[in-house]
């Protein structure tokens, strides 16, 4: 008796955890707190979060517990991150509430989500620079593209060993947009350039938000076919919001759908997120590129609203450049602050809805063309 | 492998570059097609508009005939709670006034609040709110309130004569 | 009880140029609720996640120093801070008498910025008034 017992006790977490599942369990932790207390992406990091607790929780291999083992459950739900089935669908949800009629009333608007982009590529040579593989980078590069499930996609199609670290530093940094964005937009633009006001959108008819989804969709995908999946469900899932007879079918591609897949994808990227990945040099290497992505992605979307402004006669305020991070809608959200504070009757919201939405697009063909270069 | 020595020979720079034309370019040629589509789309709907060209004089006929009225709602916003007459209100001035006699003026509301919360007052909240209707507790300045003594003395001398 | 959303919303000044499809829509992100005599709606520091708008009921709004104003008339905002800078109250707000507020969260709000970025917008304008407004009486309230 007395050995069952001693094995039993063997057996418990306390006796089999060692520094390394301690320290992954506190950031768990801190991420639900986060989350919870400080309000940043709470629906992204109380999954991620918890998950990391479930997947640093000591057990014994052969058992059928760890996400790593081919017959566990939380392996089975794994398979929709390595598969890449779970961020395409949650696309189709933010397709179906995505409005797209702020960049259709100006489209031009839509280069500042394609400057921003060239955060992704920066970050790719940065990351070569650093060590990384041709495949790793990349997947660390789409960090910049500041779009958490297309970061999941490709580091799933490229190199799924770092899902994990680069899922934490993603969503991270995306909820970290109202403390990133604001010094970068101060230092890069003018007070005479903060205060330009944007003019009046025109309505835009039914016609236009039908036939957009279906026109942006073919030609997105015939000049990188490798973004077919990220872009055509996107583009589904704003034709059936947009089609008013599919109604039902976007109504449950913006709500059930995507919080299953959310509650899913956060937990089994959390608990694939594992002492001997996380706790390791690469994996500073990677929070720091990421940090260095979103700045750079920043910068690249002001510059280039101040050069378009050389050209253009009615101008664009360049704090708009910074809503080309395609972190919907919280960086559209802290140009609206910053240009509120310089000038309460100016409301930029709307109109760096624009850029925040081509950004969605811009990161997933970028992750389209860097697949079909690295694969 | 580290540096630019990594970066050329995994063919970073020609890969970076010409990731970024090519996401440009995408969203140039979507951004040239929106804005031309859009144009199309009113050529579209302009040239039936044209079509109907016989029957528009008719639909301008109809449209004056039958006037579209577009009354907006003048909702009075200057809705306000009836004040309570000084009979009902006799009572809790009083309690009030006394309690400003130890606050001083002007006064803060929430304080106020808080001293006829501890004295146990009935109702502190809607009483305050009474005599805030009946102007007998008025804003002072900078957010700070004072006793309307007047009115206080005037409704006092008209009980009394009573 | 059934609540008839659409009567109550055109009784409130503050959507008098809302388009009757816009109200639908607004109704969709709104929720009424009602409030005892002596309710605390929020405290001043505390993270800002609804707006209020008042549909009947008297309301006190004090800051740090004890400076008040009162609110007592339907369509009147309380709590805009949740949809602007800086996102945080900075005022603490009582009910004096029994009342009905439409609360306007802003995880909601900000998701009709995505899927209606247009609405959202004329939201924060109509907003932005009162909020200029007021500022001129508040700016210093909490120094």
């Amino acid at each position: 008796m007395y050995d069952m017992l001693f094995q039993f006790l063997q057996n418990t977490g306390f006796y089999m955890a060692d520094f390394s599942h301690i320290l992954m369990i506190i950031i768990g932790c801190i991420f639900i707190y986060l989350g919870i207390a400080k309000h940043y992406e709470p629906l992204l990091l109380v999954p991620i979060g918890f998950g990391i607790l479930v997947g640093n929780i000591p057990v014994f291999t052969g058992m059928g517990l760890s996400i790593y083992e081919d017959d566990s459950v939380l392996h089975y739900l794994y398979f929709g991150v390595t598969a890449g089935i779970y961020p395409p669908l949650i696309f189709l949800g933010i397709g179906a509430l995505t409005d797209f009629s702020t960049l259709l009333a100006r489209p031009v608007l839509m280069l500042l989500g394609a400057a921003a982009q060239m955060g992704i590529f920066i970050t790719f040579l940065g990351a070569l620079a650093l060590g990384f593989s041709p495949n790793e980078a990349a997947s660390i590069g789409i960090i910049g593209g500041a779009d958490g499930p297309t970061a999941i996609f490709l580091s799933a199609k490229l190199a799924p060993n770092l899902i994990g670290p680069i899922a934490v530093a993603a969503y991270s940094y995306m909820a970290l947009i109202p403390v990133i964005q604001p010094p970068i937009m101060k230092l890069l633009t003018t007070r005479r350039e903060r205060l330009i006001k944007m003019g009046e959108l025109r309505e835009i008819s039914k016609q236009e938000k039908i036939f957009f989804p279906i026109i942006a969709f073919l030609l997105c995908t015939f000049i990188a076919p490798a973004a077919n999946i990220l872009l055509g469900m996107l583009f589904f899932g704003n034709l059936l919001k947009e089609a008013v007879v599919t109604q039902r079918l976007a109504e449950t591609a913006r709500k059930p759908i995507i919080d299953t897949v959310t509650i899913l994808l956060g937990l089994t990227v959390g608990a694939s997120t594992q002492a001997d990945v996380f706790l390791t040099r690469e994996s500073i290497g990677i929070f720091l590129l990421g940090a260095v992505s979103f700045c750079i992605a920043t910068a690249c979307g002001l510059m280039f609203a101040k050069i378009m402004n050389l050209f253009l006669r009615q101008k664009i305020n360049p704090l708009l450049g910074a809503a080309g991070v395609s972190a919907v809608p919280d960086s559209a959200r802290v140009v609206q602050m910053i240009g509120h504070k310089e000038d309460p009757s100016n409301f930029l919201l709307m109109h760096a809805m624009a850029p925040n939405v081509s950004g969605v697009i811009g990161s997933a063909l970028g992750a389209g063309i860097l697949w079909s270069f690295i694969k | 492998m580290y540096g630019f020595e990594a970066v050329a020979a995994h063919n970073g720079w020609s890969i970076a570059i010409l990731g970024i034309l090519i996401v440009f370019t995408g969203l140039t040629l979507l951004s040239v097609s929106i804005a031309y589509f859009t144009k199309i789309l009113n050529f579209y709907n302009e040239k039936n508009k044209y079509l109907k060209k016989d029957r528009k004089w008719w639909q301008v006929f109809k449209y004056m005939l039958i006037k579209k009225q577009h009354k907006t709602n003048d909702i009075d916003n200057s809705l306000t709670l009836e004040p309570k007459s000084f009979d009902k209100l006799k009572e809790p001035a009083d309690q009030y006034y006394a309690i400003l006699q130890y606050l001083g003026e002007p006064f803060q509301l929430p304080e106020l609040l808080d001293i006829a919360k501890k004295r146990g007052l009935e109702k502190p909240h809607s009483t305050i709110n009474d005599l805030l209707l009946a102007k007998l507790i008025i804003p002072h300045r900078l957010g700070y309130f004072c006793w309307n003594h007047k009115k206080y003395k005037q409704k006092k001398k008209i009980q009394i004569k009573d | 009880m059934h609540i008839d959303y659409q009567k109550v919303i055109k009784t409130i000044n503050f959507f008098n140029s809302f388009k009757h499809d816009e109200i639908e829509r607004v109704i969709s992100i709104l929720k009424i609720i009602h409030v005892e005599e002596g309710k605390t709606l929020f405290q001043r520091g505390h993270q800002a996640v609804n707006c209020y708008i008042v549909l009947s009921g008297n309301y006190m709004i004090y800051y740090k120093k004890g400076q008040a104003f009162t609110l007592h008339k339907p369509g009147e905002i309380i709590g805009y801070t949740s949809l602007m800078a800086p996102f945080y109250y900075t005022s603490t707000c009582v009910s004096l008498t029994e009342g009905e507020l439409i609360l306007l969260s802003r995880a909601n709000f900000y998701r009709l910025v995505q899927v209606n970025s247009m609405l959202s917008n004329k939201i924060i304008e109509e907003i932005n008034k009162v909020a200029e407004k007021r500022q001129f009486f508040t700016q210093h309230m909490n120094d």
